[in-house]
């Protein structure tokens, strides 16, 4: 199991509701295999520390160019 | 370029109703064909003196018709008892459908009318000289047609 945040607009086999781009979804290892390879959905955590790596850069060269 | 491997027919599609957009119902047993009409979008042109080709402007996207094929059976919630009393209801009562092509299977894509009514009701064709099964065939209008991916 794994937290992912959805891409493409989702519908849910279980609920048959939609799934909204931007909304974070626990899904098994299996289906989100599939839904990774489509582009479909990026691991959650992944896409955090890259957002949080790229503003510790913009911090440094801030500071740098200080 | 190398051939494409991911072809696939109607074989496993599966067809379902909702009354509410929230509880679905599979109807792939009863419906044996599904005809989305063409998105369109609509334009303008004219004409002017010079030059010998029109300048052309763009608007919005236009309703989308979509013809579903069933066979026709007479149980009391049956799909064509059903689907009458929704059309000849005064007003005319909405209703949702969506389809897989491919089957309700996790990566496969869906497609959804959203909230729809009736726009031609057909009764059954009737030929003596045919053993098909009776189908009953109508359509739908809709504002647009929206593509999702199956998850769990």
């Amino acid at each position: 199991m794994g937290k992912y945040k959805v891409i493409d607009l989702l519908t849910s086999l279980s609920t048959g509701q939609y799934v909204f781009p931007g909304e974070i979804v626990e899904l098994e290892d299996n289906a989100a295999a599939i839904l990774l390879e489509r582009g479909s959905i990026v691991p959650a955590v992944a896409e955090v520390k890259s957002t949080e790596t790229k503003k510790e850069k913009e911090k440094e060269k801030e500071k740098e160019e200080m | 370029m190398a051939q494409i491997t991911g072809a696939l027919s109607a074989v496993n599609a599966l067809v379902e109703y909702s009354a509410n957009g929230t509880s679905w119902t599979d109807v792939s047993g009863t419906y044996n064909k599904i005809s989305p009409g063409g998105s369109t979008r609509k334009y303008g042109f004219k004409y002017t003196f010079d030059g010998d080709t029109a300048i052309i402007t763009y608007g919005k996207r236009e309703p989308i018709e979509i013809t579903f094929t069933f066979i026709y059976t007479e149980g009391a919630s049956d799909v064509y008892k059903t689907l009458e009393d929704l059309h000849v209801a005064e007003d005319g009562t909405a209703f949702y459908m969506r389809w897989a092509p491919k089957g309700a299977t996790v990566g496969n894509f869906v497609y959804s009318t959203g909230s729809c009514k009736i726009v031609s009701w057909n009764r059954p064709e009737i030929d003596s000289e045919s053993a098909d099964p009776l189908v009953v065939e109508f359509t739908v209008a809709c504002s647009n047609i929206t593509r999702s991916t199956y998850t769990t």
